[in-house]
């Protein structure tokens, strides 16, 4: 009966030990497939976002010299920013003007894209006027709220 | 406080255009000295706003021309920029007060190396002032051999090495010419841009002007 026993112990301790060997040696083999069955599914896309895509809003004070007229260069400036920008920044950022209140010396933008561009596009805005001459845009206040930027540029009384 | 240290304007209408039109939050604001006798002695110019005025002279150095730059009048906040290794090395071991102007052409001879001998130096009384304008104008000369991106890179590790060793860092506009001015949400941006935090920002742009100021008064 012990011998029997011992036979049983030792034949699962094989067991065990070929299990193990064959583990290591298809390890990555199994991680390789089941990686392409979750590509193959699309369970990437539910497991994690890889995309974010945040909307901003900036408020900009414009001042212009003598000569320059503010209506002409608020109905260019989407222009400027866009080509000091370039095409590739372009490709993941978007920039848009939506409001333009020459009377006050305000225009605010939207911002759609990755975090990044809201960098990006606060650093263009404040150096337009070196690559080329027009008026200075002063960016003033950010925020993801449309309503709230309206509000401080003194459009709501 | 906001600060603006330097400011290289020459016609008090463009300095006025500045203080009521771009900055009009600026609080201390530092002119060359002529430009303070002729503009605000008199009551011609008047502003409608308290603004600390400072008159400044920048001078650049070489290790002959030295003493040039801390010889100036004790009413004059001077700033050196330095253009040889030799004049940046004595500047960090005066025990004077001493303001070294970062500009593209005195960028190459202050490294990394000469925030640590500022650092090491006995008195507390050496600052870094960087003027932007002058590292902006890159743009402008498309055909310049200097890049931009090495200049901001070479700028952020300084501006970053100073801060870690608590050596006064202080950014102004320097802006010379009206159609490019900069102002200090400007400055601010470009700062966030180079990837510096709002607490060191407000480091950069209010504390340490002001310590430099209280530094210069008490020299004199």
């Amino acid at each position: 009966m012990t011998t029997l026993l011992i036979y049983i112990a030792l034949a699962s301790l094989i067991l065990s030990l070929t299990s193990i060997a064959i583990a290591v040696l298809l390890y990555r083999d199994v991680r390789y497939v089941l990686n392409s069955l979750i590509d193959e599914f699309g369970l990437a896309l539910i497991a994690r976002k890889r995309y974010r895509r945040i909307k901003r809003y900036i408020l900009v004070k414009m001042v212009c010299h003598d000569g320059i007229d503010i209506r002409r260069f608020g109905e260019d400036l989407e222009k400027r920013i866009s080509s000091f920008l370039g095409p590739v920044v372009k490709m993941d950022c978007g920039l848009t003007l939506i409001s333009f209140r020459p009377d006050l010396n305000r225009a605010i933008f939207r911002v759609v894209g990755s975090s990044i561009c809201v960098k990006y596009s606060l650093i263009a805005l404040s150096l337009q006027h070196f690559a080329s001459e027009g008026c200075i845009v002063v960016p003033l206040r950010t925020s993801g709220l449309l309503s709230r930027i309206r509000k401080f540029a003194g459009y709501k009384r | 406080m906001k600060a603006n240290m330097f400011l290289a304007l020459d016609r008090c209408s463009d300095v006025l255009f500045y203080l009521t039109s771009i900055d009009s939050d600026v609080a201390i604001l530092g002119l060359n000295s002529s430009v303070v006798a002729e503009c605000f002695t008199d009551d011609v110019h008047r502003l409608d706003r308290d603004v600390l005025l400072i008159p400044r002279k920048i001078t650049e150095i070489t290790e002959q021309s030295f003493e040039r730059c801390l010889e100036v009048a004790k009413s004059v906040l001077a700033g050196c920029s330095p253009i040889d290794t030799a004049s940046a090395r004595r500047l960090a071991k005066t025990h004077r007060l001493s303001v070294v102007v970062v500009t593209p052409s005195s960028i190459r001879v202050i490294d990394e190396s000469q925030i640590n001998f500022m650092h090491q130096s006995s008195t507390r009384s050496k600052y870094i002032e960087i003027h932007m304008q002058p590292f902006l104008k890159i743009f402008t000369a498309p055909n310049s051999r200097a890049s931009i991106e090495k200049n901001l890179y070479m700028l952020g590790n300084i501006i970053e090495r100073a801060l870690k060793l608590d050596v006064g860092t202080v950014v102004s506009t320097a802006s010379d010419d009206r159609k490019r001015l900069l102002s200090l949400t400007h400055l601010d941006i470009i700062l966030f841009y180079m990837g510096f935090t709002k607490r060191e920002r407000r480091l950069i742009i209010e504390v340490y002007p002001t310590e430099l100021l209280l530094t210069w008064l008490s020299y004199r």
